[in-house]
C-alpha cells in the first residue's frame, strides 16, 4: 500500500484497466493512405477477433486549410468513418463478430508522431496498449501468441519489440555543421507496453530537440568516464560521442525519457520475431525517401495481404473504394 | 546537468517551450453550444491577441452515430472552424492582430474529461497552460497581469487557479452502500500550470475510482504501512479537517482529476498560488446528463448581467459578432 495514496499508482491501473488486453494505437498524418489501409487490414485480418486486441484508436494528424491541405486526412477519416459502421470478423469463423472497436482521434494544424501517439493514451482501458506504425503490414497471424508468452508472461517486461528497440545508440553527429549529442531512443515501428509501468516511470513518449548555448560534455554529464561506462554497459557505445569541440545540440528523441527510467526502474524488454512486420519505412516524410520504390519492394506482400482483404465480402469492398488506382 | 542524460526533464521543457506564454485548453463534450461560445468569447476578447495566451486547444469528445448523437459536437466543430479563418483583434487596437491561433482536437466514441485535458498536453508547445471549463466566463481582463505577478514571478510556483485548488479532501463517503475513501482531487475550472514542473511531477491529470468492476478491493486502515504518518501527512496539510472513519472496511477508493498530480507537486515542495475569485465566472455542471436543462437555464440566468456585458463586447466585434448570431441558439436562456 501506499504509504499517503492507499494505492499506487501502477496498482490504481491494475485495478481499473482490463487485464491481458491491448488497445492498438496507431497516428497517421500525411503518408499515402493505401499505407494505412495495409496496416489497418493486417491488424484485423491477423489478429483474432476475441482475443487479445480489444480497440484501435488511429489518430490522424496534419494540417487545417490555413496551413496546408488537409484532403488526405480528410479521405482517411472518411475511411475510417466507414470502416468504424462494419463489424469485425474473419470469414473463417464468421459467427465471432464485434462491433469494429475503432476510436477515430483527429488533430488539426498539429503534425507530431509522439504528440499523437500521447493523445491516444489517456483513452486507453487495457493494461497494454501496442504502438504501431501506419505504414507497417503484419506479416503472421499468430502474433498474439508471442506477445502472450514474452510479454505477459513476464511481469517485469515493459515493452516488447519489434524488429528493433532503438533507433540510435549514444553517440554524436553533425547538425547544421555543429555537433549533437545523441540520446538512445526507440524505434516505435511496433511496441507493446504495459501501461502500469509506463504511468509509474512518469515519463511521456514526446521528444526533446535541443539547441543550447555550446557545452562540453563534462559540462553537462559531470563525469564523462562514468558517462561512458553506463552506455557501455548497457551495450549503447559503439561510437562514444565525442569529447574534444563543444556541442550545440542534445537529441532526445521519441522514447529516450521512458527508456532511461524504465532501465533505472530495473524493467525488462522483450523481443517478438523480427519477421513479425513488414515496415515500409519514412511513408510520412515530406521529402521524397524513396518510397515508391520501397512500396515496390514489399507488393509481393501486399499482394498476399490483398488475396485476405478482397476474400472478405465486407472489407473487400471498402479496400476497393479507398485503395488508389495504381494498385488495382 | 543529469549524469547520463545531460539535461533533466525539466530543462528540456525550459529549453524547448516558448517562455511566460500560456496555451489556453478547453475540453468541450455535451455541454450546449452556447457556454463555448461565451468561454471562447471572453479568452479572446479578455485577452490581447499579442501578449500572454499564445495559443488555444478546444478538445472536443463525445459520441459517433453508433453510440449516441454527434450533431452537438459536430455544430462545435463548425463553429470551431469557422472561428479558425478569423483574425484576432479587438476593436479598440485594430493594429494589433494575429491569426486565430487554434488547435482542435476531437475524439469520437469517447467522453470524458481528464481525458480530454490530457490529449492537449502533448501538443503544448508553451512553458505553461491554463485549463479552462467550457462553461467558464472570463471576466477580468487584467487577468494576465496578476498571472505575472503571483505565477510567473515565483518559478517554484507549479500551479495559480481560481476559484478553489482542490475538489475535496481526504474524507471518507458511502459508495454502493459501502465505505469510499476520497484523496485530495483538484478543480481545473481555471488553472494554469507550468509544463516544466508537471512533467517532472510524471504524474498525469487522470483520476481512478476504484475498483472498476472487474477487480475487487478491501482494506481497513490499519493496514497501511503507517497509519499514523498518513493522518499526519494529510493532517499537516490541512486536507483532514474531519478524521476518516477507522473501525469499518473500505471497499473503494478514489483519487480523482489531478489527485497524482497535486501530491507528487507537493512532495516536489512546489507550491501554489491563488488567484482573484471575480476572474471568473462559472455556471458548473453543465456537462451532466443528470441536471435538467432548467436546472442549468437557473445557473445560467443567475449570471445574465455578466452574459449580457460579454454580448456587448461580442456585438462590438465585426467578425466574432457573426460568428456568435449565426450559432447562438434562439433562446439562450431557456
Amino acid at each position: 500500500m501506499h504509504p499517503h495514496m492507499i494505492i499506487d499508482i501502477d496498482e490504481a491501473v491494475e485495478l481499473t484497466h482490463m487485464a491481458e488486453k491491448i488497445t492498438v494505437i496507431y497516428p497517421t498524418a500525411q503518408a499515402p493512405i493505401e499505407c494505412l489501409l495495409w496496416s489497418t487490414f493486417s491488424l484485423l485480418l491477423r489478429a483474432k477477433v476475441k482475443d487479445l486486441i480489444e480497440h484501435f484508436m488511429v489518430v490522424i494528424n496534419g494540417p487545417d486549410k490555413r496551413t496546408g491541405d488537409p484532403t488526405n486526412q480528410d479521405q482517411k477519416q472518411t475511411f475510417l468513418e466507414d470502416l468504424r459502421k462494419l463489424k469485425w470478423w474473419h470469414t473463417d469463423e464468421p459467427k465471432i463478430k464485434r462491433d469494429m472497436p475503432l476510436s477515430v482521434l483527429r488533430v488539426w494544424s498539429r503534425i507530431g508522431h509522439p504528440e499523437a501517439i500521447e493523445m491516444a493514451i489517456p483513452w486507453v482501458h487495457t493494461d497494454a496498449y501496442l504502438i504501431m506504425h501506419d505504414d507497417i503490414i503484419i506479416n503472421k497471424h499468430n502474433w498474439l501468441g508471442e506477445v502472450k508468452d514474452k510479454f505477459y508472461g513476464d511481469p517485469n517486461v515493459v515493452i516488447a519489440y519489434s524488429p528493433v528497440l532503438h533507433c540510435c545508440q549514444c553517440d554524436s553527429a553533425m547538425y547544421q555543421n555543429k555537433h549533437l549529442l545523441r540520446f538512445p531512443h526507440l524505434l516505435c515501428a511496433f511496441l507493446v507496453c504495459r501501461k502500469k509501468w509506463i504511468r509509474k516511470l512518469g515519463s511521456s513518449w514526446c521528444g526533446y530537440h535541443i539547441e543550447t548555448e555550446p557545452f562540453q560534455l563534462s559540462d553537462k554529464v559531470g563525469n564523462v568516464e562514468e558517462f561512458f561506462k553506463y552506455y557501455k554497459d548497457l551495450g549503447l557505445l559503439d561510437n562514444p560521442p565525442q569529447t574534444t569541440t563543444s556541442y550545440n545540440y542534445i537529441s532526445m528523441e521519441m522514447g529516450a525519457w521512458h527508456y532511461y527510467n524504465a532501465i533505472q526502474q530495473g524493467l525488462k524488454f522483450a523481443q517478438l520475431d523480427p519477421t513479425l512486420i513488414t515496415h515500409i519505412g519514412a511513408a510520412s516524410w515530406e521529402i521524397d525517401t524513396g518510397i515508391a520504390e520501397r512500396i515496390k519492394k514489399i507488393m509481393p506482400t501486399v499482394r498476399l495481404l490483398e488475396q485476405e482483404i478482397y476474400a472478405h465480402p465486407d472489407y473487400g469492398p471498402l479496400y476497393a473504394k479507398y485503395v488508389p488506382d495504381q494498385y488495382k | 546537468m543529469h549524469p547520463h542524460m545531460a539535461l533533466n526533464i525539466e530543462e528540456c521543457i525550459d529549453h524547448t517551450h516558448l517562455k511566460e506564454k500560456v496555451t489556453a485548453i478547453i475540453p468541450t463534450s455535451n455541454a450546449n453550444i452556447k457556454c463555448l461560445l461565451w468561454s471562447v468569447f471572453s479568452l479572446l476578447l479578455r485577452s490581447k491577441p499579442n501578449e500572454m495566451l499564445e495559443h488555444i486547444c478546444v478538445n472536443i469528445n463525445g459520441p459517433d452515430e453508433r453510440t449516441g448523437n454527434p450533431k452537438l459536437q459536430d455544430r462545435k466543430q463548425k463553429f470551431l472552424e469557422e472561428l479558425r479563418d478569423l483574425e484576432w483583434f479587438h476593436t479598440n487596437e485594430p493594429s494589433d492582430h494575429r491569426q486565430m491561433p487554434l488547435t482542435i482536437i476531437r475524439a469520437w466514441s469517447r467522453v470524458g474529461y481528464a481525458e480530454a485535458l490530457e490529449m492537449a498536453l502533448a501538443w503544448v508547445h508553451t512553458d505553461s497552460y491554463l485549463c479552462m471549463h467550457d462553461d467558464v466566463i472570463l471576466i477580468n481582463r487584467n487577468w494576465t497581469d496578476e498571472l505575472k505577478i503571483k505565477f510567473y514571478n515565483d518559478p517554484n510556483v507549479a500551479i495559480a487557479y481560481t476559484p478553489k485548488l482542490l475538489g475535496c479532501n481526504c474524507d471518507h463517503a458511502i459508495h454502493r452502500g459501502m465505505y469510499l475513501l476520497r484523496l485530495p482531487q483538484m478543480e481545473t475550472t481555471f488553472l494554469i500550470a507550468k509544463k516544466r514542473w508537471t512533467m517532472k511531477a510524471g504524474a498525469s491529470w487522470t483520476g481512478y475510482h476504484m475498483p472498476d468492476d472487474e477487480n475487487f478491493l478491501q482494506f481497513e486502515v490499519n493496514e497501511l504501512p503507517n497509519e499514523t504518518e498518513f493522518f499526519k501527512y494529510y493532517e499537516d496539510k490541512g486536507l483532514m479537517p474531519e478524521k476518516i472513519q477507522t473501525f469499518e472496511t473500505y471497499n473503494f477508493v478514489r483519487q480523482g482529476i489531478g489527485a497524482w498530480l497535486y501530491y507528487k507537486l507537493s512532495q516536489l515542495g512546489t507550491t501554489f498560488s491563488k488567484l482573484e475569485e471575480n476572474n471568473i465566472i462559472h455556471f458548473g455542471k453543465m456537462s451532466y446528463d443528470e441536471i435538467s436543462d432548467e436546472e442549468k437555464n437557473e445557473k445560467i440566468i443567475l449570471h445574465k448581467e455578466e452574459i449580457e456585458k460579454l454580448e456587448t463586447e461580442i456585438m462590438a466585434h465585426p467578425t466574432f459578432s457573426k460568428l456568435y448570431e449565426k450559432y447562438m441558439p434562439e433562446d439562450k436562456y431557456a
